[in-house]
């Protein structure tokens, strides 16, 4: 079997030998496709290979897009999404586990430095709150998922139109940004220091933010998990 | 849609069902087999959904591999149950077609 990541890259430059009306057409299909994160990634790929190919050979015959896959591009794409068979939800886990830690670890690491290079100018307060820490934690995973689902339906409304307005959709994903990153420091201050804490200083944090991206980075490669 | 796509379209799993059975072959070439037997009506897209469907029940199996001219294709093939598929839908199409050309028949000798 040809993996999705190697069928990604042969698509890419299969692509280079399609008109430009016809990657216009075929481009829209693909993201929209690719999206839908509910379908099997590896049989959205072969699909989308084969509709490829297709439209290659078609194009030497002198015939559109829009003469082989019809005249409703989301139509279409819509009936073909409706018939792949969809991903488990056993198959996505290893890759949103990995994405969490990966966040996790990330987040650690700057922690680390950023108290290392406040502690030179003054005295920083390193005790963490387990409670508030807890809650600002699962805020922002679930801040940074609804993000990505909002970006992902803002493309996916800007597909298949004869022009859409760019700069409106980059407001509207920069104020989502701006409004949930806003959120989470309000979050910050607003809730109170309560309950247990304990210390948790710049070598620590810093260390074991890069232990856990380490451990993401061995996962990755010894798992192929994208 | 034309009267003719929505009566194929029942239809249409049956056809490509029975051109698979006969040979090996990848979407393209299905597609230009469909339009060899008289399908013209047949936009060359709709095989897709189909073939997808088809590969879902389990009817079809598809493999990625290289072609003779290079590029890899997904080059498909009937199943088992594919092929006890195609043997009840072709016994029920006898039972359908007979009747049916009949009474089309006969109406147009009663004007």
């Amino acid at each position: 079997m040809i993996s999705s990541k190697q069928l990604i890259l042969e698509n890419n430059e299969k692509r280079k030998l399609l008109t430009k009306e016809n990657e216009d057409y075929y481009d829209n299909m693909l993201v929209y496709i690719r999206l839908n994160w509910k379908a099997s990634e590896q049989q959205s790929e072969e699909i989308l290979m084969e509709l490829l190919d297709h439209l290659i050979e078609g194009q030497q015959d002198g015939k559109t897009a829009a003469d082989i896959f019809g005249n409703d591009p989301k139509g279409y794409a819509d009936e073909l999404l409706g018939e792949l068979p969809k991903e488990t939800l056993k198959t996505r886990l290893p890759f949103f586990s990995y994405l969490i830690v990966y966040l996790i670890s990330i987040f650690l690491s700057v922690r680390g430095i950023a108290l290392l290079i406040g502690g030179f100018f003054k005295p920083v307060d390193t005790s963490v709150f387990i409670l508030k820490s807890t809650l600002v934690t699962l805020y922002s995973l679930v801040a940074i998922a609804a993000l990505i689902w909002f970006i992902f339906h803002i493309v996916e409304k800007s597909l298949f139109k004869q022009q859409s307005s760019n700069w409106k959709d980059a407001l509207k994903a920069g104020l989502a940004g701006v409004i949930s990153f806003g959120l989470g420091i309000a979050l910050l201050f607003l809730i109170p220091n309560f309950g247990p804490s304990f210390s948790f200083g710049w070598l620590p944090s810093l260390a074991s933010g890069a232990l856990l991206w380490i451990g993401c980075f061995w996962a990755k490669k010894k798992f192929t998990i994208f | 849609m034309s009267v003719r796509s929505q009566l194929l379209k029942g239809v249409l799993d049956g056809c490509v069902l029975s051109i698979i059975e006969k040979e090996t072959i990848y979407g393209y070439e299905l597609s230009k087999k469909l339009q060899d037997a008289g399908l013209n009506d047949v936009s060359e897209g709709t095989i897709y959904p189909v073939l997808l469907r088809l590969q879902k029940n389990g009817y079809i199996r598809g493999e990625m591999r290289p072609s003779e001219s290079g590029p890899n294709r997904k080059y498909y093939s009937l199943t088992d149950d594919g092929r006890s598929a195609l043997n009840e839908l072709a016994l029920e199409w006898a039972h359908i077609a007979g009747p049916v050309s009949e009474l089309m028949q006969r109406r147009r000798t009663d004007d």
